[in-house]
């Protein structure tokens, strides 16, 4: 396990953007990403939105998002910019979850040109950025699976 | 609306201008763009400024430069299809009759780096390494390998029919040839964009004249009309997490649809080759190739100058560099030259009819023109 995955020693720990994830209170619980569903045309969505992007009704529902999905395509960057904090190289990735939605997403795990298209990945919520004050910013990131199957 | 006309053209050589401020690179432009036209600035009658990142009223800072004269200066920024953009707007305007004649200049002075969409620092898109540009392409072009058979061999090959060309343009950044295996051993962008299959930073200007019928009838001089125009922006499901071109799709049906020719009927095509992916990518979406062949296109030699349908004969993006908010105006005016049959060594032999492809985030702008 990397020094990013461990558990933060000062506890203080906020999310990259409210409302794009959601990590249970009980240790064994699963997190998700926080997605939308169209109730008229049945479209799915992430990050969420206040209407369809489809057929813009404005029936739409929060849903939580399955948690596996695979590789629609992945690429590794080795030149990122000044601003980037995290290590380079680094894998990037869309994957396809079942609901049909895209996520772009770091992938982690392996090395970042290791990525095969179509391949299966798992969601992960990581330390992504410590600020000064300790503070941990977490972002999702997707990972190989684990071998027990998804709760 | 009524025909509209390019009567003049001007370019600053596309480089690296450390020491000249934009606002004079845009001048020189304009400048070249009226002699070329045989108009004094006194006759123009407005002006749309093109570009991306180059501050508040900056079309105002350039009048500045040229000569205040009073007229109505429209500022246009849509990322590197700004100039293109303010053509659009610009035909419109001429073509509902506000105008006789009015001048469009881009310019954009860039900073060094990798080419990124801009998010504030603390955003999840800088922080979870999503800024990138080039991955956007890389992972377009990863998919399209997988799912067509493309090759790295052939995405690369767009870089080295664009450098080549761009040997005989005195206004592109690099004049050197590359070859493949130069192509594929320059430093690793985003696999699989290598470093030489991504445009340069460049600094640069672009200036065109554009006139009604009767303004151009009365004057005379060597015009090229603007047959059609169309501009497209993203569909709201594709702009964020995934990533497609069907934007250049419609913006090409829509231009072939208004102009009454088809993909086959062109002669010659700059298009937005910001990365090499994007070339091959876009042949398909233009037409000139089958869905899926696009690599195949690049490989026989049809897109090369002699080839079925030459394209980007000024070196495209890739070597002619580009120079953000006049990239579509570097474009315009090379399709305006070689339909001019001014091209000189890179001249397309009886070159009639003309396509541009100018794409920005999320939005593509094309244009037919003919003589």
């Amino acid at each position: 396990m990397s020094r990013e995955n461990r558990p933060s020693a000062c506890g203080a720990a906020v999310h990259v953007r409210p409302g794009l994830f959601e990590v249970p209170a009980d240790a064994g619980g699963a997190p998700s990403l926080l997605g939308t569903r169209c109730q008229e045309c049945g479209k799915h969505f992430f990050p969420r939105r206040a209407r369809c992007g489809v057929c813009f009704s404005r029936r739409v529902t929060d849903v939580r998002l399955a948690r596996r999905g695979q590789l629609e395509s992945a690429t590794a960057v080795r030149m990122a910019p000044t601003e980037y904090r995290g290590e380079v190289p680094y894998a990037l990735g869309q994957v396809r979850l079942p609901e049909g939605v895209l996520v772009l997403a770091q992938l982690t795990g392996k090395d970042p040109g290791s990525w095969r298209i179509d391949e299966p990945v798992e969601l992960t919520i990581e330390p992504i950025f410590t600020r000064e004050d300790g503070t941990q910013v977490l972002g999702y990131r997707f990972r190989p699976p684990s071998a027990s199957p998804p709760s | 609306m009524q025909n509209v006309y390019v009567l003049g053209i001007g370019l600053t050589r596309f480089g690296r201008y450390p020491d000249t401020p934009v606002e004079e690179l845009a001048r020189d432009a304009c400048f070249e763009a009226l002699d070329d036209a045989a108009v004094e600035w006194r006759e123009v009658q407005a002006m749309y400024s093109a570009h991306v990142n180059q501050g508040v009223a900056a079309g105002q800072r350039v009048i500045r430069e040229i000569g205040p004269s009073g007229i109505p200066v429209v500022n246009v920024e849509n990322c590197s299809a700004a100039a293109s953009t303010a053509v659009r707007e610009a035909t419109i305007a001429i073509g509902a009759g506000l105008y006789d004649l009015a001048v469009v200049v881009g310019f954009e002075k860039m900073a060094t780096g990798v080419l990124l969409n801009v998010h504030p620092v603390e955003s999840p898109e800088t922080l979870m390494g999503m800024t990138v540009l080039p991955m956007r392409f890389a992972l377009m072009g990863r998919r399209h390998m997988a799912d067509y058979g493309t090759t790295i061999e052939q995405f690369a090959k767009v870089s080295v029919k664009n450098h080549g060309n761009a040997v005989a343009n005195p206004k592109a950044q690099y004049r050197k040839a590359v070859s493949l295996e130069e192509v594929l051993a320059s430093r690793m962008i985003c696999d699989p964009i290598t470093v030489l299959q991504c445009s340069p930073n460049t600094d640069g200007a672009g200036a065109v004249v554009l006139c009604s019928e009767e303004f151009g009838r009365r004057r005379g001089g060597r015009r090229v009309r603007i047959v059609a125009s169309a501009l497209t922006s993203d569909l709201t499901e594709s702009a964020y997490n995934e990533f497609d071109l069907d934007l250049v799709r419609r913006a090409g049906r829509q231009v072939y649809e208004r102009a009454g020719v088809g993909p086959e009927d062109l002669d010659v095509v700059e298009t937005h080759d910001c990365f090499s992916v994007a070339e091959v990518l876009e042949y398909e979406m233009l037409g000139l190739s089958k869905e899926g062949e696009g690599g195949r296109l690049i490989a026989d030699g049809a897109t090369e100058i002699g080839g079925r349908i030459p394209v980007n004969p000024s070196g495209g993006l890739l070597a002619k560099g580009h120079p953000l908010g006049a990239t579509g105006i570097g474009q315009i005016a090379e399709i305006v030259t070689q339909l001019r049959g001014e091209a000189g060594a890179r001249q397309v032999g009886g070159a009639k009819v003309g396509l541009t492809c100018n794409m920005g985030m999320w939005s593509c702008c094309t244009h037919i023109f003919a003589v």
